[in-house]
């Protein structure tokens, strides 16, 4: 990594823990031998998603922790992937709210249907009675929710509040986290994003036909679209020096379509150009790029001619093959696996998330320098790593992090 | 105690609407004496194509409606503003659709499915007013103003250039949520148009934060209860400063006179 170009108004944060749950397990080492290995094996089909059809999911199967009684009203499984996440990283934020105090600990999480599964059975069950069931909670489908959830699990009186953008809602939330602690409201941000399985958007997303029954096949001209996947990631951000650092935040909208994506990518490489801009980096500098890569014929077009005029012959990859699109929780999780890749080298070497996929170019895509199987960089010297995640209403976000020193 | 605060920022101009308050003149009448505001009404969205319109909700046409009068207003350009959604519910009208539909085995609409999302006025927004700006839309429980703001003043901070509006919408709720869901629920959109700088001999406006707060503190006090009318109100009455309680947090608005 090439030393910043500029001054920006961004300051030091680092990104000092993270604990994860996604559809290849609930601990950062289970999921990251995985993701190495390319197992595919977790996309595994349901029959109850989607009445009269079967759809290819990327579901939790761990068992999850229960939200426990004294906040029964955020009972739901979207906050039990969330609490699995911070379980891994309980230790790190009970030090930050010990050394800080809990009202300099904030949280900024990203959701695009927050605890929704809950309220589609309270309405069918409303529907049906007349009444909700005695266990529904509105706070467990308000998108708000997820935030306030964890701020009182963790005794914190900071900020709390969820970001929800669909598909980019968890990766903007690190501009969001970071200000917290350059306006010295905060000393330490818990922040990420978790999203569940649910009715609404397996079929929502099967009605605009964005949704493949084989496993997500990004890049190649034999793609469907994406699976739907669920899962939590939860990162500790705090105001220091060395580790994996947040180093650029860039975003953009579209103004193009309320669900499909500039064709031509325009929206994309901005907020590509605008992550490199506010991380004083030039291209040359980035070392990997985690795509958004749904493998929808639209996306795929369109991302790769962003990524070719701004990455050129950059080392990419879609990890949602591996795990699925984890919707609101993709942007957390995608920065996640480039933190565990940077967190994690052996012997000298960072393992590339590798780009499964069947191998058939698509001549009608630009060309990107797709990442295979044990494919790794060496440490040494500076690394710096970029995530997209574009959204619906062309709600786009790129995020770059990196390390120094090894 | 409050414990720390946003850096300042200027309220350029603000914008409202609600059934009944469609323009300023009624609004500064409603804000110097609040009363009742009925739940049925449409905002204009002439400035917005007719094919576009007709395929926005009420809740999406209250949002652009203040939006577009605010820029307006203000003489700034519409695409040249970077927007923060605050909403506590979103669109749950759509939603409701959404699970009825659902309830019923029936197919989701696609487009019903596209609207669903918390997101769906800022991409209108960017559709109308051919914005490629950032833009984020937050929830934040009753406090979804307040965090609004301080997301906003968050943006402000780390990039000073360029304006950001910040639009604060609710619509009522339909059923079964209107009986869920505590907290009173009337239409209504507020548009601030922030900036790091205001003009020369502009107040400007400091948001502190801090908690825990004890109490109930929304709709007491004789408040609005409703805390972006309640900033309003604050904000054209002139007033030095005002404290919102909030479930376990306090907000504290401070206005900073101009030397």
């Amino acid at each position: 990594m090439r030393p910043r170009t500029e001054a920006t108004g961004r300051g030091i944060s680092r990104l000092s823990a993270l604990g994860m749950v996604n559809s290849l397990g609930s601990d950062t080492r289970t999921i990251w031998t995985r993701l190495a290995q390319g197992d595919q094996g977790s996309l595994v089909m349901d029959e109850e998603l989607f009445p009269g059809q079967s759809v290819r999911v990327g579901r939790v199967d761990a068992a999850l922790p229960q939200v426990p009684d004294g906040l029964r009203r955020y009972r739901c499984r979207n906050n039990s992937l969330a609490l699995c996440a911070l379980r891994q990283i309980e230790a790190e934020v009970r030090a930050a709210v010990r050394e800080h105090g809990p009202a300099r600990v904030g949280v900024v999480m990203g959701s695009s249907t927050s605890g929704v599964a809950a309220s589609e059975a309270a309405y069918a069950s409303w529907r049906e009675t007349g009444l909700a069931p005695a266990d529904y909670s509105y706070s467990q489908h308000e998108l708000g929710g997820l935030a306030l959830f964890l701020a009182e699990c963790c005794g914190v009186s900071g900020p709390a509040y969820t970001l929800s953008t669909a598909c980019s809602s968890s990766a903007k939330v690190f501009s969001c986290a970071q200000a917290l602690l350059e306006m010295g409201l905060c000393d330490a941000v818990m922040t990420g994003g978790a999203d569940s399985l649910c009715r609404l958007t397996v079929q929502g997303f099967g009605s605009l036909q964005a949704t493949s029954q084989s496993p997500c096949n990004s890049m190649s001209r034999n793609r469907r679209g994406f699976n739907v996947g669920e899962g939590a990631a939860l990162f500790l951000l705090t105001r220091a020096e060395g580790g994996i650092q947040l180093l650029g935040v860039g975003e953009s909208s579209d103004a193009h379509h309320m669900s499909a994506p500039d064709p031509e990518g325009v929206g994309a490489a901005a907020a590509m150009a605008a992550a490199l801009a506010d991380a004083g980096l030039e291209a040359g500098a980035i070392d990997y790029i985690n795509l958004h890569g749904t493998g929808t014929e639209l996306n795929d077009k369109m991302e790769s001619k962003a990524v070719s005029r701004i990455l050129p012959g950059v080392p990419a990859s879609s990890t949602k093959p591996l795990i699925g699109h984890t919707l609101g929780a993709a942007g957390a999780m995608e920065v996640g696996f480039c933190w565990l890749a940077l967190a994690s080298p052996i012997d000298g070497k960072i393992l590339l998330p590798p780009h499964c996929w069947d191998g058939e170019k698509d001549s009608a895509l630009c060309a990107l320098a797709l990442t295979k199987p044990g494919q790794f960089l060496e440490t040494g010297a500076g690394r710096a790593f970029m995530s997209n995640s574009f959204g619906f209403g062309g709600s786009n976000c790129s995020v770059v992090i990196g390390r120094q020193r090894w | 105690m409050v414990a720390a605060g946003v850096p300042p920022v200027s309220v350029r101009e603000w914008a409202a609407w609600a059934p009944g308050l469609s323009d300023k003149s009624k609004w500064l009448g409603f804000l110097k004496s609040p009363g009742e505001i009925p739940l049925d009404g449409a905002p204009d969205v002439g400035f917005i194509a007719p094919m576009l319109g007709r395929r926005m909700s009420r809740f999406n046409r209250m949002a652009l409606n203040t939006a577009y009068s605010c820029c307006r207003d203000a003489g700034a350009p519409c695409d040249a503003v970077r927007l923060v959604v605050a909403s506590r519910h979103g669109d749950m009208a759509v939603m409701a659709r959404l699970l009825k539909a659902l309830s019923e085995k029936d197919t989701l609409l696609p487009a019903d499915f596209t609207n669903s999302v918390h997101h769906t006025a800022a991409g209108y927004w960017g559709l109308v007013a051919k914005n490629r700006q950032a833009s984020r839309s937050i929830a934040g429980g009753e406090a979804s103003f307040c965090y609004g703001f301080l997301d906003a003043a968050g943006m402000l901070r780390h990039d000073p250039a360029r304006p950001v509006l910040l639009v604060a919408v609710e619509d009522v709720l339909p059923e079964p949520f209107n009986g869920l869901v505590g907290g009173r629920c009337i239409p209504y959109s507020v548009a601030l148009l922030l900036e790091a700088e205001g003009e020369p001999g502009s107040g400007r406006v400091a948001l502190g934060f801090g908690g825990p707060a004890g109490g109930d503190g929304a709709g007491s006090d004789g408040t609005i209860g409703i805390p972006a009318l309640d900033f309003l109100r604050w904000h054209v009455g002139g007033q030095d400063a005002l404290e919102m309680r909030i479930g376990q947090r306090r907000w504290q608005w401070t206005l900073l006179h101009p030397r």
